[in-house]
């Protein structure tokens, strides 16, 4: 008997220690937070990377910013939904537009950054990126990243195919993918991703027709209509040709295109550096970018991410949060974006890399491009994640057109009642 | 039985609920309240966000109508079907082998070794032994340049290429339980079975097969749990795809919940599934207990 008073006699003395280490770690954090912000992302997980960023980010800051990166999607997700609403909520973390941020914004879980906005607008930052952070006339959220999807095409593989224009029209676009496979190149390089299926629905169907495309995002047209029928008839043509490659895993789709093997990606401008880096190739000379043209003349559409950052109105400091947030937009921190990410968010810093500065030019010429939001935030999730694995298993033939689109618009009649 | 002893008896009895008291506060509050919470949530839907909406058994018909489900339980029987036959047969065979082995404890290391591997690591070398510049480009070598191709983009290819991949770590540790159990069968009957005569077939079919039935059990059992819930090798390998072709039941409920942020729909699941495990393990559990 007298083993088991002693016992419990020390588990309550263990456990009273466990109860003030904790409580000192809380007041540890508190004391410390004055001049310290916690960021969580899913972006930085690369260490040479976010190294790069933060450092600068931290001497415009004046402060440390704790990294906190996720490599796995849905622990990030799980993580984030967890801590939301508690004290130990990050200051500022990475979210994804579309309705996942309009999910959290109106449940009332996180800062409005309309002042924010006021400042780094000032500092060079596109106003017209507000309105896809906004819902109900307030913006919730800042962008940490805005990536386009373009066309990066090998520059050695289009002239061993004798291309030695971009093409211009999608007539021109067919001919030289004609072209590439005649000389033994894959036009276009195509990863094992389930979810990048979207990526070439989306480039077709807005080739085709710019409103058709938004049309079916946000349901004013079926995906039974009959332009969606010829759009992808395209894509089907395309397919059977033997344009794209067999999915491959992203590395190796990379590497193929670095060795000319695929003559074309279609991918966002964060990919860039990456293929300089590590791949090989060199901005202008080996690698370069174009956008998939209009099947009818019409503007050319250059699709846009934009990956939100955001605050939880749990997490504590918001001042410090928002001293945060205007130091990610200066000239050093975005200056180290651009080099790290090939990302820029504002407009007073001159591109050097050739390809992204060809990019960059892209996106700020509105008589040529037509800039839209890509299919993955603008429409609703489930509907979302239903497209792409019907688009998935109709780029690998095992699914008609007609298939296809009924049954993507058969899903869609729950979502647009 | 006088009042002293009978307080003694009492206070025994107190003591030793007090011991068990420990583990049923961590099994009620981590497990039990977890399986409530999920049969909860199966009758919701929630998005992990907004407020959860009663929906009642919306989840459960949605489910069943979902060809996607379907695929997801036929890829489970696929698992279950073909990760019991070789995880019994093959560490069968090479635990017998081993025994007889005249360097038993250098095979006994080299079959183990793969189960030290968490299915996260064994998942990437194979993802990077199967990546198009690895395992296939000697097909193209020896002249069969169709098949230099992602593997793992092949549905069904790819489901038997992961049960593969399981069957290599998972063999470690069934062969170490054969060959414990094939060390301690009673020799008496083997050796009256080889002075009588008996092939060494019937040996094993009729002698040794049969006394080896208790580990025989176990190992099944483990194997089938296994199966029915292996999740992080298909995850790291395939993410279920292409196309949600080779997804499993456990893959499914983590999807639902945690990729597509559909907690009500991911729990439906998590208990459909729970029901089929319980279901299998139970005729298996039966047996063990009847036979004990």
């Amino acid at each position: 008997m007298k083993k088991i008073m002693w016992l419990v006699v020390l588990l309550s003395v263990f456990m009273a220690m466990a109860v003030y280490a904790g409580a000192a770690s809380e007041v540890n954090t508190l004391e410390e937070s004055a001049k310290k912000v916690v960021f969580w992302n899913d972006k930085l997980n690369d260490v040479v990377q976010a190294q790069a960023i933060l450092k600068p980010w931290q001497e415009s800051f004046g402060g440390t910013i704790e990294n906190n990166p996720y490599a796995d999607n849905a622990a990030y997700r799980t993580a984030v939904s967890q801590s939301i609403d508690s004290s130990s909520a990050p200051n500022l973390f990475t979210w994804w537009s579309g309705n996942q941020l309009e999910s959290l914004a109106t449940s009332d879980k996180l800062m409005v950054l309309d002042d924010v906005w006021e400042d780094i607008v000032d500092m060079g930052v596109s106003e017209d990126i507000k309105a896809a952070l906004s819902y109900n006339g307030h913006a919730y959220a800042v962008p940490f990243s805005v990536l386009n999807t373009v066309l990066l095409y090998n520059t050695e593989a289009f002239k061993k195919a004798g291309i030695h224009e971009v093409p211009s029209t999608f007539d021109e676009f067919l001919v030289a993918c004609e072209k590439l496979k005649s000389v033994g190149i894959t036009p276009i390089g195509h990863r094992n991703n389930s979810w990048a299926s979207f990526v070439w629905f989306q480039a077709i169907i807005a080739a085709y027709d710019p409103d058709l495309y938004l049309g079916i995002c946000d349901g004013s047209v079926s995906y039974t209509d009959p332009r969606m029928f010829r759009a992808m008839e395209v894509w089907k043509a395309m397919i059977d040709k033997g344009y794209f490659a067999e999915p491959v895993l992203d590395t190796d789709n990379f590497r193929r295109f670095a060795q000319s093997g695929v003559g074309m990606i279609l991918d966002g401008q964060h990919q860039v550096p990456k293929l300089n880096n590590d791949y090989g190739l060199t901005s202008g000379e080996g690698l370069d970018a174009f956008v998939l043209p209009s099947m009818t003349g019409a503007k050319d559409v250059l699709f846009f991410e934009v990956s939100p950052m955001v605050s939880p109105k749990a997490a504590q400091n918001p001042e410090e949060t928002k001293d945060m947030i205007r130091a990610f937009y200066t000239e050093k921190t975005q200056a180290a974006t651009l080099d790290a990410r090939g990302i820029l968010l504002i407009s007073s810093i001159p591109v050097e890399d050739p390809t992204l500065s060809k990019i960059n030019a892209m996106t700020s010429d509105s008589d040529s491009y037509l800039s839209v939001l890509r299919f993955y935030e603008n429409t609703p999730a489930g509907l979302r994640d239903y497209v792409i694995t019907e688009m998935s298993k109709f780029m690998s033939g095992v699914a008609t057109v007609e298939g296809t689109l009924n049954a993507c618009a058969k899903e869609a009649v729950k979502y647009f009642k | 039985m006088n009042k002293h002893t009978t307080f003694l008896l009492d206070i025994s009895r107190k003591r030793d609920y007090l011991y068990l008291l420990p583990a049923v506060v961590l099994v009620v509050g981590f497990f039990v309240t977890s399986i409530g919470y999920t049969v909860v949530l199966s009758f919701f839907s929630w998005d992990g966000v907004s407020e959860k909406v009663f929906i009642g058994v919306q989840n459960y018909t949605d489910i069943f109508n979902d060809n996607n489900f379907w695929i997801s339980v036929a890829n489970t029987v696929y698992w279950v079907v073909f990760s019991l036959l070789l995880n019994l047969v093959l560490p069968l065979v090479l635990a017998i082998l081993i025994v007889q082995s005249v360097n038993s404890p250098l095979f006994k290391n080299i079959f183990y070794f793969p189960a030290t591997l968490s299915g996260t690591v064994g998942g990437l070398i194979m993802v990077a032994m199967l990546s198009t510049y690895g395992i296939p480009q000697l097909f193209g070598l020896v002249g069969f340049e169709k098949m230099v191709r992602d593997w793992l983009s092949v549905p069904v290819v790819n489901t038997f290429v992961m049960i593969f991949m399981q069957t290599w770590r998972g063999i470690g540790v069934n062969l170490l339980l054969f060959i414990a159990g094939l060390r301690h069968l009673d020799r008496a009957p083997i050796e009256a079975a080889q002075i009588e005569g008996a092939s060494r077939g019937w040996l094993y079919m009729k002698v040794i097969f049969p006394a080896l039935s208790s580990t025989t059990k176990v190992v099944l059992l483990m194997s089938l749990v296994n199966s029915f819930k292996v999740f992080d090798i298909i995850w790291i390998m395939t993410k279920g795809g292409p196309y949600r072709s080779s997804e499993t039941l456990a893959l499914s409920m983590y999807i639902e919940s945690f990729v597509r942020n559909n907690y009500g729909v991911g729990a439906s699941v998590a208990i459909l599934l729970t029901c089929i495990i319980l279901i299998a393990a139970y005729f298996n559990l039966r047996n063990t207990f009847k036979s004990e």
